[in-house]
């Protein structure tokens, strides 16, 4: 029975996976899950002995936030991974990536020996309705009503769909009072008019939509809301937009970031995210009291990590780090403590055709502020220098991706007599891999996660030294070793002190005395190949047993013990 | 004979009945003959605060109204009590003022002035002009104790007065994986957790000659008397065999490093938890604050030290220097009510407090608040001098040795024979029953005034005169008759409340145009020209008012209404010629 149903539930996994192009329902990708088909999905997974799937909450909407936990079947037992899908709703592919991830790790079994997975795929659900309805539109925020303008009034002045094509873009707008110009190389594109270069603007550039309130700001009030990866505690932008009346104020955030830090196990953090320190780290250096920098000492071991990163990923996209303020992934190192480790999901090499050049750089847009108003690309250095957008067009050209739309004429209300076109990039699709590319990327994922269990701390205890006193008084010497490639604890994680501290605890026959050395005692940080040197002096009662044992553990280190057999005296 | 007796008898039960519903002698201060009698020289437990917060909003139902928010961590009912009168309009829509006390359970008489002020209110509308005027036109919301399942923990468990401080959710203190697995213990029974000492012949400690209850320090090259003592530190035993005593006791996180305004982590703050509310009895209360914008002055009880404390807690933030002229305006006429209270910075002249609940009131929700750090040693002989001796003189000769325990021998498991005793937990920040109804209505007069400081906005004239061409103009004064601007610069800047609206109705009234000037003749007026029927003012300055001039046309009877979310509301009424 059992394996009928289960038989039965990988069928279906099986027919998710291979024929997700006949969903009934659309996405703004093509071949894209909707959220309700994912979340099936990931309930579906739970027919895996080695994956369990929970609700950790729920969103003010109703919408569940799903966990999926991948281990051996005692997922406290083992030091753990957390790993976040789409942090920024916008990376979408993120959280097919991750739920697919969840199988392939309960199906690695050399991995789940001392390593316990904790998967949240879609962190804010609720966030993605820009991505599964009509009007498809760029946006990270739940829908949480928030006052984007501070003009008191509430989800006033969202975008429209003008034109009728099922998605927000922009128009652009023939008006010397604007502020850009057509770039030179692809009248596609729109620039900022430089007046040092006597540029004279000649364009408008606003988000499709019309001026709901009047108060000639255009679809600067949307529905919603708060985004996640603007949510955290770590430097956080007070009273900006999608940042939410407070840190962790959303119930999805305080779920997670409650399940962190009540989940000792964990010792690293990777999640997708435009904070990306794994094409190249974050920068490091000597912290003040407000750490900003990640500590000296834990440089080396993101250097390392990032090399392996880009070793699997070979994409030799330079992503530029956005500097979201109350994102996750700074705040799992900065205040969570532990090894992070982030990247989008997918970065396309724009400028592989060119294949000379390397100094793209692939900004993910993650805000709705850029949908807000006239806040455009880049401003650009020379007047043929091709821009962010130019570059993107032309990838999208030579690999036949449809993420554009030609500007096309449109009687605007609110420009009577003037040009105004709509077009512009589509929502998501540039920046989003395909979804037949989705399974090789999760490989590489799989790959890159075995590299951060591999480096973790392993501890070891070296040959014991034991001396006979006489009169059953002895001396035992423990050695033990951090044989893994990172330390016990991160400095950060040392500074921030919200992992357990290592502990050496003596299981000793009844009646001992001890001399020298503590029953319980706590240890520091244990660098990599560092030796910890322990003597134990006691005495024993006559008739006690022989054995003295030392267990030292952390949660998200592991446990080992090593038995002394105190008639094996050595010489 | 017996029945003379029995009528004797009965006489004298009738008389002494009368002799207490006599009317007293009007003392002034307290009413001596409210409707829910309360005592102010002892503590309330949280059962006994609920009995007196339900017999208030029993007996006077017109003025108050009394609200669980939910449960605390330890299942007590977090009381939240609203004082006005509520037979007038939209009372929820007044400016209102908010008190809270005892967010640390230790600080026992926060609590007091909380529930002082509550039955004050109530007990004196009608009694008294002043409260009565106040309780027409503002609104009180009182949370008294913010802390009450470790404030009960306080009074019935083995504490010392400086715990708890913390609330009673389980943490890992010591990050060993057991927790609260070391915490204080009372070997003397007494419930108090004073301290240990042995003696020991090379001790540093001596008994104190004029206080034997105390010890004192052996100076250097003093001749050492027979007895000397080795202080073990506080009372406790190594419960989990770490070799360390007491490390790691009940809870330990701080509930007032729990607010979002510069709200830091536990390796920078001290006592911060996992993030901003994460204390579910602070999100009540948050929760409550972010709905009720009208509340426009805060006020904290805390103890101790004899402080009016203002923000910002942090030295790298700061308030703007015109809304420090209305901090200080209130915080030294508070030195006056209250001697032996200094108003100071937290920052500057306590110590760094980040994610402290009045810089959130302030920062985040525009609203002027004051902590004030009850109980100073002043009070013991009112004066400042060698405030340390004086403690002892007091205890000795005022409280008769209350605030210390005999020291008594116990067996201690590690330490062998040991001495407990000293200090208990009744004294030092806790007044005695004889000062702490003193310290209510002191503190409550401070808080009164700020609550009357806060804005009070009026439409005071409005002139109509002929524009030519048909229009007319009309300019309208609107004025703010307190300290206390509507709001306060970080509420301008970050728009947290909306802006003051003073709008212009009447039949077929047409306008044109809207300014708004400081100055009578709109020279460098600010024009709206979104709706101009219903003007924004960002703001009212305290003691102060703006000019607002349209032009209209149309003729009868216009009407102009203000409103302001911290200021309360106001209406006028005039005709046009046409």
């Amino acid at each position: 029975m059992h394996l009928i149903k289960k038989s039965i539930a990988t069928l279906c996994l099986v027919s998710i996976f291979s024929f997700s192009s006949s969903y009934a329902q659309s996405t703004a990708i093509k071949d894209y899950p909707t959220l309700k088909q994912s979340q099936n999905t990931i309930k579906l997974l739970a027919s895996h002995k080695n994956i369990a799937v929970t609700n950790i909450t729920k969103t003010t909407q109703g919408t569940p936030v799903q966990l999926i936990t991948v281990s051996d079947g005692k997922p406290s037992s083992n030091p753990a991974i957390l790993i976040l899908g789409n942090v920024s709703a916008t990376d979408h592919a993120a959280s097919q990536i991750t739920i697919n991830l969840a199988t392939k790790l309960a199906n690695n079994k050399e991995l789940l020996k001392n390593t316990t997975f904790y998967i949240i795929p879609q962190p804010s659900p609720d966030a993605l309705s820009g991505f599964q309805n009509k009007p498809y539109h760029n946006g990270n925020t739940n829908l949480r009503p928030f006052d984007d303008d501070k003009d008191f009034s509430i989800d006033e002045d969202g975008p429209e769909d003008l034109n009728g094509d099922g998605l927000i873009t922009m128009m652009r707008i023939e008006d010397a009072t604007g502020k850009h110009i057509l770039h030179p190389d692809d009248n596609r594109v729109l620039v900022l008019a430089d007046a040092k270069k006597n540029q004279t603007p000649t364009h408008r550039l606003l988000t499709e939509g019309i001026d709901n309130d009047k108060d000639e700001k255009f679809n600067e009030d949307p529905k919603g809301g708060t985004a996640f990866n603007k949510n955290h505690t770590y430097n956080y932008g007070f009273f900006q937009s999608g940042a939410g009346p407070h840190q962790v104020s959303e119930p999805e955030t305080r779920a997670i970031v409650e399940f962190a830090y009540t989940h000792n196990n964990i010792f690293a953090v990777y999640s997708f995210s435009g904070q990306d320190n794994l094409h190249k780290p974050w920068s490091s250096g000597k912290n003040s009291k407000f750490p900003s920098k990640v500590e000296t000492t834990d440089a080396t071991y993101f250097t390392e990590i990032s090399k392996s990163y880009n070793k699997i990923f070979k994409d030799d996209a330079t992503t530029s780090f956005t500097n979201e303020k109350g994102n996750f992934a700074q705040w799992a190192y900065f205040h969570f403590g532990r090894w992070s480790y982030t990247a989008p999901s997918y970065s396309p090499n724009l400028t592989k055709p060119d294949a000379k050049k390397k100094d793209s750089k692939v900004k993910h847009t993650e805000s709705k502020t850029d949908q807000k108003s006239e806040k455009p690309e880049k401003k650009k250095k020379k007047k043929t220098t091709p821009n962010q957008h130019t570059k993107l067009l032309n990838y999208m050209d030579k690999n036949n991706i449809d993420g554009f739309v030609n500007w096309t004429k449109y009687d605007h209300p609110d420009f009577p007599g003037k040009l105004v076109e709509i077009g512009g990039f589509k929502p998501f699709t540039p920046y989003q891999p395909k979804f037949s590319q989705i399974a090789n990327i999760t490989d590489q994922n799989e790959k890159f996660i075995e590299k951060i269990a591999a480096t973790r701390p392993n501890l070891k205890f070296l040959e014991p030294k034991i001396e006979s006193l006489g009169e059953n008084v002895y001396r035992v010497t423990i050695t033990l070793q951090n044989a893994g490639k990172l330390p016990t604890l991160s400095a950060m994680g040392q500074r921030t002190n919200r992992l357990q501290v290592l502990q050496l605890k003596t299981i000793t026959p009844q009646g001992i005395k001890f001399i020298t050395g503590k029953k319980r005692d706590r240890l520091n940080r244990i660098n990599p190949q560092e030796k910890i040197v322990k003597v134990y002096t006691f005495s024993l009662p006559k008739d006690a047993a022989k054995t003295f044992s030392v267990k030292a553990w952390s949660p998200s280190v592991g446990v080992v013990t090593q038995t002394v057999n105190l008639t094996e005296v050595n010489k | 004979m017996k029945y003379t007796k029995l009528i004797t008898t009965l006489l004298t039960l009738c008389l002494s009945v009368n002799v207490y519903s006599q009317t007293y002698y009007k003392t002034l201060g307290a009413t001596s003959n409210p409707k829910v009698p309360a005592k102010f020289n002892r503590y309330h437990s949280h059962a006994q605060a609920t009995k007196l917060l339900k017999d208030l909003a029993k007996a006077h139902p017109e003025i108050c109204k009394l609200q669980s928010l939910g449960k605390s961590y330890g299942k007590r009912d977090m009381w939240q009590i609203s004082i006005t009168n509520f037979k007038t309009p939209n009372p929820n829509q007044k400016t209102a003022f908010w008190i809270d006390g005892g967010i640390h359970a230790n600080e026992l008489q926060g609590v007091e002035v909380s529930l002082y002020t509550a039955w004050y209110l109530c007990e004196m509308y009608g009694k008294n002009k002043f409260v009565t005027d106040l309780l027409d036109q503002r609104i009180f919301y009182i949370v008294p104790m913010l802390s009450p399942d470790s404030r009960d923990a306080h009074m019935t468990e083995p504490n010392t007065t400086h715990s708890p401080r913390t609330g009673l959710r389980p943490i890992d203190d010591d990050m060993d994986g057991e927790v609260d697995e070391d915490g204080a213990d009372d070997l003397d029974g007494d419930g108090s957790i004073t301290s240990m000492r042995i003696v020991d012949p090379h001790g540093m400690y001596k008994a104190d000659p004029d206080y034997p209850n105390l010890m004192v320090r052996i100076k250097d090259g003093e001749k050492r008397p027979t007895i000397t003592y080795t202080h073990l530190g506080r009372e406790g035993i190594d419960n989990d065999g770490d070799g360390r005593v007491n490390e790691d006791g009940d809870g330990s996180y701080d509930p007032n490093r729990d607010w979002a305004w510069n709200w830091q982590p536990k390796h920078i703050q001290r006592g911060a938890h996992y993030y901003p509310f994460s204390i579910k009895e602070n999100r009540m209360i948050a929760d409550f604050i972010l709905k009720h914008a009208n509340i426009a002055g805060a006020q904290s009880y805390h103890n101790t030290g004899g402080m009016i404390l203002r923000g910002p807690g942090a030295l790298n933030d700061r308030y703007s220097p015109a809304d420090l002229r209305v901090y200080d305006k209130i915080g030294n006429h508070g030195q006056d009510l209250l001697p032996g209270y200094r108003y100071i910075n937290i920052a500057k002249d306590l110590y760094e407090v980040y994610g402290g609940s009045v810089d959130w009131y302030y920062q985040m929700r525009g609203i002027y608040s004051f902590t004030n750090e009850l109980h100073t040693p002043f009070n013991h002989f009112r004066r400042n001098d060698n405030q340390r001796e004086d403690a002892k003189k007091f205890n000795k000769y005022l409280l008769f040795d209350g605030a210390t325990t005999p020291w008594t021998e116990v067996e201690h498991p590690k330490y062998g024979k040991v001495e407990v005793g000293g200090s208990n937990k009744h004294g030092s920040r806790q007044p005695p029953s004889f000062l702490i109804e003193e310290e209510c209505h002191r503190n409550m007069a401070f808080t009164l005034y700020h609550a009357d400081q806060m804005p009070k906005v009026s439409i005071k004239t409005v002139e109509t005169k002929d524009f030519g061409n048909g229009l007319t103009q009309v300019v309208a004064y609107v004025y703010n008759d307190r300290v206390t601007p509507t709001h306060a610069s970080v509420d301008v800047t970050n728009k947290i409340t909306v802006p003051d609206i003073l709008s212009i109705t009447g039949q077929d009234l047409k306008v044109m145009t809207g300014q708004i000037s400081r100055e009578r003749f709109f020279e460098n007026a600010r024009e709206q020209r979104l709706n101009p029927k219903a003007m924004r003012i960002s703001n009212i300055p305290g003691n102060g008012g703006l000019y607002v001039r349209w032009i209209v046309k149309g003729s009868g009877k216009v009407e102009l209404k203000l409103r302001s979310m911290k200021g309360g509301s106001d209406k006028k009424s005039v005709e046009l010629k046409g």
